[in-house]
């Protein structure tokens, strides 16, 4: 397993090829971030595409001090926040939204399985951004705790309390979600 | 013991896969309790199930990629790091310094960086820059200081490109307009830049920055291979001012054949007919 912080030291250093090493090993993991904070494939795509362009445009600004990831995730909460500031007026295309959730009756455990990932969808798709997001850079982009304070700026102890807040709004709407679909 | 820890060892435990259990203190606790232990089912149910799958992202994304790593380092080969570094970092995207989390450095953290290598070079450069610039308006006809202005103008040249070719990818139309006025600045002498321009004009949404494109497109010597390109162009395009203004470059700088295919497409009736009327104007004040 290489350290993507000595990757990113070359980089900055001038070696511009290994900037393809970090954008194979992350690509799919930030595309996705993009798509569950609901934009389009499309979107995302462009969003992937610019963050890294921030990545080399600002890869003297890398000093280290946080993980690699967790500086790639500022760059890109950054990169979203400023497309939807020049874009006032473009609607969040929110494909968590558009999922709707399935009446039909149960036929077996695959097809529970799959009507309780729709209700775990429409709860996180349900609570606001900010709570959704320390859920999301945590449960699927695998960030710890650590980088997720130093990314939000922070402290740990706030970021715990904020998270256990989160999930109590995902459980409270997904115990809402439950009751209305039984 | 709050209910707090024990959440806290769940996600940990949950997200760093750490298999460590709860410790007998916290299991008497957690037996006392039971909405945390509903709590805690919840974390581990939605934790552990593949809510929502990885998608994977086109080739497109693989390409555009590619593309842009491939343009940055034939612009590093061309301009020392230290310009390239500056230029990406103060002018593309100036806009995002402001918004961007940048680590804050102490005071004393500033002043020793003063003193490493990089800043003592670029103030030599600049100082050096400054006194070439003096020497240049001292002695103009000097042929040492015509090279090294000529240098100067090489560089900034480079410089412009670079920032040129950034411009022109931003999403915003306005911006792309900027980098096509930074292109104009460069006389086209950079094929790459040229070929990004041409490609913009072949798809940007923005009229004006497609007019602009065409604009500054007369100030190429020759269009070379992009002839046929343009006039392919001007050929399909639906928007009319757009197409009429693809018809005024090629008719007042493109070379005699492409001048003569397109006359011979428009008498051919190919064309809608108000170009057919304007390149039949054009033709006739030619004469004149």
């Amino acid at each position: 397993m290489f350290d993507e912080k000595e990757l990113m030291f070359q980089v900055k250093a001038g070696q511009l090829d290994k900037l393809a090493t970090l954008f194979e090993n992350n690509k799919v993991q930030l595309f996705n971030y993009f798509l569950r904070r609901g934009n389009s494939r499309a979107l995302s795509e462009d969003l992937v595409q610019e963050t890294f362009m921030r990545i080399l445009a600002y890869r003297i600004n890398f000093t280290g001090s946080s993980t690699f990831k967790s500086w790639m995730y500022g760059i890109a909460r950054n990169t979203v926040a400023e497309h939807y500031r020049k874009n006032k007026n473009q609607a969040l295309n929110c494909d968590m939204e558009d999922e709707e959730l399935t009446n039909a009756q149960t036929l077996g455990e695959e097809f529970e399985t799959k009507q309780q990932n729709d209700i775990f969808n429409q709860s996180l798709a349900s609570i606001s951004p900010e709570d959704r997001e320390i859920i999301l850079l945590s449960r699927f982009q695998q960030l710890n705790y650590q980088e997720i304070s130093a990314l939000l700026d922070c402290n740990l102890n706030t970021l715990k309390s904020r998270m256990r807040n989160a999930i109590s709004k995902l459980q409270l709407s997904y115990q809402q979600l439950v009751g209305d679909n039984s | 013991m709050t209910n707090q820890q024990i959440i806290d060892w769940k996600i940990a435990s949950l997200a760093n896969n750490d298999n460590s259990e709860l410790s007998e203190e916290m299991q008497r606790y957690l037996e006392q309790n039971s909405q945390l232990q509903e709590e805690l089912l919840f974390i581990e149910q939605f934790w552990t199930s593949d809510v929502k799958p990885l998608v994977m992202p086109s080739d497109k994304l693989d390409a555009n990629f590619y593309q842009m790593l491939s343009r940055a380092k034939t612009a590093q080969q061309h301009i020392p790091e230290q310009y390239d570094a500056q230029q990406e970092t103060t002018q593309p995207l100036n806009d995002y310094r402001a918004s961007s989390k940048v680590p804050s450095l102490s005071l004393m953290d500033k002043v020793k960086s003063w003193l490493t290598p990089m800043p003592i070079a670029q103030f030599a450069t600049l100082t050096l820059v400054f006194v070439l610039g003096y020497n240049i308006n001292k002695a103009p006809n000097s042929e040492i200081n015509s090279e090294a202005y000529s240098v100067l103008q090489q560089d900034i040249s480079s410089l412009t490109t670079v920032l040129a070719m950034s411009m022109l990818q931003k999403d915003s139309a306005s911006e792309r307009l900027s980098g096509v006025a930074y292109s104009r600045q460069t006389n086209l002498s950079n094929p790459v830049l040229v070929e990004q321009l041409i490609e913009l004009l072949a798809r940007d949404k923005s009229t004006s920055v497609r007019l602009a494109i065409i604009n500054s497109l007369g100030e190429l010597e020759s269009f070379g291979l992009f002839e046929q390109q343009l006039l392919t162009m001007a050929t399909m395009e639906e928007n009319l001012l757009v197409q009429i203004e693809l018809c005024r470059l090629l008719l007042n700088y493109g070379s005699v054949e492409i001048k003569n295919l397109l006359t011979e497409q428009s008498s051919q009736q190919q064309l809608k007919p108000e170009v057919q009327e304007f390149i039949k104007a054009q033709s006739m004040a030619s004469y004149i």
